[in-house]
């Protein structure tokens, strides 16, 4: 067995809308190991989302505990978070949430510059060769509206990588990209968990049972294994 | 994000974004709008203060002196002179003279020369050279800036050099001749000129003292001589108002009502016309206050045509690990470059536009005594008006979005 990153104990989310209580979680226990490609599953409304934003610190949960590394991170505060966030998680978006008024390493660069020790000829560096490793050697020095919907992804992919996290959130990285694209994405997060990264990926799409070592499908808050 | 850093990811996010040009222009338009009003309006306000200052007919008492027909030095002048705050008493004829000089009469030169009543109460402050007794003649103190003519635009409106260095004509003479007036039969003639010499004996600052520069300080006895051997004769019945000069306009009304006790009608020359000034102010106010509403209109516009960017942009850096206040940080650093490039090149803009001003009009201002002098101030106001309200109103909306929740922001659509 992996070491344990994440274990999750009890995690309930509640939303009020019209003065009603909606679950999105209920309940929940589960773990997440390194050098593992987990994948969530469900239904539109099911709660992946929701689950991966709460393990990501970017979404507060309603009860339940929190281990990080063996380390309860469940009443941190928000500059604690942020710096958790920015030490042990990359992100990824549907949209790839990359700035349009940055060029691809640029975007990678981000993160990087967090750390104030950080220096700028560094770190651009480094987003290059990442962005080498991802196979995006000709579209470096592009902007985003410049790049196919796959490469934007890569890019995001990169930029997820930039501090060397441990964990790579990805929430349907490949909902607008074609089967094509996607098993490429799918391919290179499969080979970030190969090298050791715990990568939590959402998707509707059945192709992503060929990469994962874990599937688990959400119903109504909560899981099914 | 150290601060190398996050001046560089400001400068970039600023200069890639077209909204942010119109932003910039804007504030330069302002920021220019702005110096040139401040800077318009101190000076006004300075002048007029300055030629309160300097302006002898601001202190002076003009008294009939009724019935006096024999020794008006025993009767009138002393004990007048003996009033507290009195500085000199003399006849309002020999006050000032106008009179041209053959010697200067060159080039562009028409020769015209103002020659004023010179003692020590009515000398510029700072004299280079000698200055010279009241009982004195053949002598003047003339202007450093010497130019002896007649408002003539063409000339004093351009950056040709027009004045003659004063300095150098210190020991220098020179020569004016005033036109003699005579009756005959009841028309008045000319009827030749009368010569007269002076030596210039020093010279005096006329930005200073706000003298045309065609003045030469004489004694009151010189001006007398002129006056009695070129203008007509009067009845010995006719009298002439004196001219009594106070130390301070405000002791114009205490002298006056111990001129009047003596028996003698007092009335002060001049009265202060401040309705320019005030309106000036009023109107620079009502600018200041349109620009500043302006300003808040633009901002809001901004922000809000902004939002979007700005929520995705914050939500991301969130998402990524930046902490609350280094997003503040960032952006703020980001508003604080777009409003210092414009102002910036708004000063660089006005330095033009004032040298240009100062090359046109460097003689008209020399010919009025004002000297164009850069105002620090108005760069200060201007500063203040275009940066502050910005800059908190940009805090406030940043603090907003930082506060909501990453997840919100990311995902903010239109
Ligand atoms: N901010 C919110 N306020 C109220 N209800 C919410 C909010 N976010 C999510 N929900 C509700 O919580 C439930 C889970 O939502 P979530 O977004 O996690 O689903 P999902 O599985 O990611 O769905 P999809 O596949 O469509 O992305 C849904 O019923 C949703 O309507
Ligand atoms: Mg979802």
């Amino acid at each position: 067995m992996n070491k344990i990153l994440i274990y999750i104990k009890g995690l309930t989310k509640k939303y009020q809308r019209n003065k009603e209580d909606i679950v999105a979680l209920d309940n929940i226990n589960i773990k997440f190991e390194i050098g593992k490609f987990y994948a969530v599953m469900g239904h539109s409304g099911s709660g992946k989302s929701t689950l991966i934003n709460i393990i990501g610190l970017i979404e507060t949960a309603t009860s339940g505990e929190y281990y990080l590394n063996g380390k309860n991170i469940s009443d941190f505060n928000e500059n604690e978070k942020a710096n958790i966030r920015a030490k042990y998680f990359g992100f990824i978006f549907q949209d790839y949430n990359l700035d349009p008024n940055l060029k691809a390493y640029e975007n990678v660069m981000l993160p990087m510059l967090i750390d104030k020790k950080v220096k700028n000829k560094d770190a651009k560096e480094k987003a290059i060769k990442l962005l080498v490793s991802l196979d995006l050697t000709h579209r470096i020095n592009h902007y985003p509206k410049e790049l196919s919907g796959g490469e934007q992804q890569r890019v995001a992919i990169a930029r997820a990588l930039a501090n060397n996290p441990e964990i790579i959130l990805a929430d349907e990285p490949t909902g607008n990209l074609d089967k094509k694209n996607e098993q490429k994405i799918f391919s290179d997060l499969k080979k970030l968990s190969e090298s050791g990264k715990c990568v939590i990926v959402v998707s509707h799409s059945l192709e992503i049972k060929e990469y994962a070592d874990v599937i688990f499908t959400l119903e109504d808050g909560t899981i099914r294994w | 994000m150290n601060f190398v850093n996050a001046m560089k990811y400001a400068t970039i996010k600023i200069f890639r974004n077209h909204k942010n040009f119109y932003f910039m222009l804007v504030i330069g338009i302002f920021s220019l709008i702005l110096l040139m009003i401040f800077t318009y309006q101190k000076y006004m306000t300075d002048i007029h203060e300055k030629y309160l200052n300097t302006q002898l007919f601001y202190r002076e008492i003009s008294v009939m002196p009724s019935d006096i027909t024999s020794d008006v030095d025993a009767l009138f002048y002393e004990p007048i002179r003996s009033i507290p705050h009195v500085l000199d008493i003399y006849d309002s004829r020999y006050g000032i003279f106008y009179t041209e000089s053959p010697t200067f009469k060159e080039k562009i030169y028409d020769g015209v020369i103002t020659l004023k009543y010179g003692s020590n109460a009515t000398f510029p402050k700072i004299v280079e050279g000698n200055i010279f007794e009241s009982n004195a003649t053949g002598v003047a103190i003339c202007s450093k800036n010497f130019y002896p003519s007649s408002y003539n635009t063409k000339d004093i409106i351009g950056s040709n050099d027009i004045f003659l260095d004063g300095e150098e004509l210190i020991g220098k003479t020179f020569k004016t001749e005033s036109k003699i007036y005579k009756r005959v039969d009841g028309d008045i003639i000319e009827n030749g000129k009368y010569l007269k010499e002076f030596k210039i004996i020093g010279v005096f600052d006329n930005t200073v003292s706000m003298d045309t520069p065609n003045t030469c300080y004489v004694s009151g006895g010189d001006i007398e001589d002129i006056y009695k051997h070129t203008m007509l004769e009067v009845n010995s019945d006719v009298y002439f108002p004196y001219t009594v000069l106070v130390d301070d306009k405000n002791n114009l009304g205490e002298v006056g009502n111990a001129i009047n006790t003596m028996g003698y009608q007092a009335d002060v020359t001049s009265i202060i016309d401040t309705e320019y000034i005030s309106k000036l102010r009023i109107i620079s106010i009502v600018i200041i206050i349109i620009a500043i509403i302006s300003l808040l209109v633009t901002i809001f516009v901004y922000l809000k045509k902004n939002a979007l960017d700005n929520s995705q942009e914050i939500g991301l850096l969130k998402a990524i690990g930046y902490k609350k206040w280094d997003i503040i940080k960032i952006n703020m650093a980001k508003m604080i470059e777009m409003i210092l490039i414009p102002y910036l090149l708004s000063i660089f803009i006005f330095e033009i536009i004032f040298f240009l001003i100062e090359l046109l009009f460097k003689n008209y201002f020399l010919y009025y005594g004002y000297s164009l002098n850069h105002l620090i101030d108005a760069y200060f106001y201007t500063l203040e008006i275009i940066f502050i309200l910005p800059i908190i109103i940009n805090f406030i909306f940043i603090v907003k979005l930082t506060k909501k929740k990453t997840i919100v922001l990311i995902k903010e659509v239109i």
